[in-house]
């Protein structure tokens, strides 16, 4: 024998039935975390905007040698990972991006930390670091062409120029973190130069540290980029302007999403690195 | 061993070209073992002479001897400092918190480490060594800071409203605890505090400041033995010393105070 449960779902306040009318779908959208709600509001977004593109440009009604379409965009991707060419720019631009950020951060903490400790320091220079950090770093190009010549490393120094302000700036802010009670403490606990150095001042600036690279890794790659698609010095960005000019748009596309996939796995490891580091800090 | 401020004043130039004086002919000695409370109206200096006995600050006139000996500066073996806003560093954890001062003193790990982990069972925190600050509540926190003094095994405790953090009830649980350890290591130590019941619960002596400049304006002795139990609260002494204090430190008799100094 089977048996059913009886009992009459509990009311609302309005006296409606909650639990019988309420669909299963509903239930369990509203069991998920809001994490996982928002991912999944992002890809059926994301999967409506590809859906309506693809009908769009499929009709007629958006220039497919324009605009492409996901499909051929998809299909376009193992041609792509098969062209020397290609497999050439990505080295090329990669490699530069990493070579430039490790510039860029280098000399941005170091600076940074000089201007962090001499106060002189930091009050002539950090204003105009301020000021370049609000100028479009492009204006600097031609610059750049004059002192350096048309190659490859100039691409690297721009792209480290592009990255170190931010790297600066965020340093030199950093030492605004530093509590004027863990200084006491230190001086009360007798604490020499070497000791305040490295059991406070380090310490207490590493988030300004930690947000400076990753400011820098993102100049560098933007830097990168821009000289390239500017310049013809060859990488990512040239073959992104040759497909550009040749309308292969289903290549442009791909090649911009594997850009912005490799910024996002950039970003995903030195999140996890910084968490590692900084595990005495709050999470949230 | 003997604490003594002399002739102590600390005057601070303000940016109008005045003089403010902060502290003005401060006498007083301390013994071994002695527990003394400071307390007084706010702003009054109480921070300003603790800083000034642990060589924080540098006095405009007078002089601060330990053993007879000047205190020119910090000198955490001599005397260690117990701060209100308990000032751990949350990169570090609870042990080498405890044990900053040992380090900056050059004392080899393994050494600092077992002093370390001497102080912090002394004070109930051994199963939080390895946790991080920010795990840490506001009483669990004051009891790093005071370990972290401990471990120095210094001359002097210099306490700063050590407690004045705490909620009412941990700030009496830890209150009665740290005396009772203090009290049983035969630990010398000069608290300032608001509390008039924490002056006269942990005190062998109460050093009541009047307002500025601060002066010395009494000095009461608690002759119950210590450590205290909580029953101590209940008693004629008790209730009788409250309210001397009270009378005191009311804002009206504040002044009078100060006059009766001059006098």
């Amino acid at each position: 024998m089977t048996t059913t449960d009886q009992s009459p779902a509990r009311p609302d306040d309005r006296g409606q039935p909650v639990v019988a009318s309420t669909p299963g779908i509903v239930r369990r959208w509203h069991s998920l975390t809001l994490r996982s709600q928002s991912r999944l509001v992002l890809v059926l977004v994301l999967v409506l905007v590809a859906l309506v593109w693809e009908i769009a440009s499929r009709t007629g009604l958006l220039n497919a040698q324009f605009v492409s379409r996901p499909t051929a965009i998809v299909a376009s991707i193992p041609e792509l990972l098969a062209s020397e060419t290609v497999r050439a720019a990505v080295i090329a631009t990669v490699a530069g991006v990493l070579v430039a950020a490790v510039y860029g951060t280098v000399i941005g903490i170091v600076l940074g930390y000089v201007m962090g400790f001499f106060a002189i320091i930091r009050a002539a220079f950090f204003g105009p670091a301020l000021f370049l950090l609000s100028v479009p770093k492009s204006i600097f190009i031609p610059i750049f062409l004059v002192f350096f010549g048309l190659n490859r490393e100039t691409a690297i120094f721009y792209g480290a120029f592009s990255g170190f302000i931010y790297v600066i700036v965020n340093v030199v802010a950093g030492f605004d973190l530093i509590r004027e009670q863990d200084l006491r403490i230190a001086k009360a606990f007798g604490a020499k130069i070497h000791h305040r150095i490295l059991d406070i001042v380090f310490p207490a600036t590493l988030p300004g540290v930690f947000a400076g690279i990753w400011y820098g890794v993102k100049g560098g790659l933007q830097g990168i980029l821009i000289f390239e698609f500017f310049v013809s010095v060859g990488g990512l960005g040239a073959l992104i302007t040759q497909y550009s000019n040749e309308l292969r748009t289903d290549r442009v596309f791909a090649l911009t999403l594997g850009m912005a996939i490799f910024a996002i796995a950039l970003g995903a490891i030195w999140t996890a690195i910084e968490r590692r580091l900084a595990k005495w800090r709050p999470q949230n | 061993m003997s604490l003594i401020a002399k002739n102590l004043s600390v005057t601070y130039g303000t940016g109008s070209g005045r003089e403010l004086v902060a502290l003005d002919d401060i006498n007083f000695e301390i013994a071994r073992g002695e527990f003394v409370t400071i307390i007084g109206p706010s702003g009054c200096g109480k921070s300003t002479l603790l800083h000034c006995l642990g060589g924080m600050l540098k006095p405009s006139s007078g002089v601060v001897t330990l053993d007879e000996e000047p205190i020119r500066g910090p000198d955490a073996r001599r005397a260690a400092f117990v701060f209100q806003d308990y000032t751990l560093l949350p990169w570090r954890q609870v042990l080498q918190n405890a044990v900053l001062g040992l380090r900056f003193d050059g004392v080899p790990k393994a050494k600092a480490n077992a002093k370390g982990e001497e102080m912090l069972a002394l004070v109930g925190l051994s199963d939080f060594r390895e946790a991080y600050p920010r795990e840490l509540s506001g009483g669990m926190q004051q009891r790093v800071a005071i370990a972290r003094a401990m471990c120095m095994e210094p001359g002097i405790l210099l306490m700063d409203e050590p407690f004045g953090a705490l909620d009412e009830q941990t700030r009496r649980q830890l209150g009665f605890e740290m005396a009772r350890m203090l009290s049983e290591r035969d630990s010398t130590v000069v608290m300032v505090t608001h509390s008039l019941d924490e002056a006269i619960m942990w005190a062998d002596r109460i050093l009541v400041m009047s307002a500025r400049p601060g002066r010395i304006a009494k000095e009461i002795r608690v002759t119950a033995p210590r450590p205290r139990t909580h029953d101590y609260i209940a008693t004629e002494e008790f209730a009788a010393l409250r309210s001397e204090l009270f009378t005191l430190l009311d804002q009206d008799n504040v002044s009078d105070l100060a006059e009766s100094v001059d006098r």
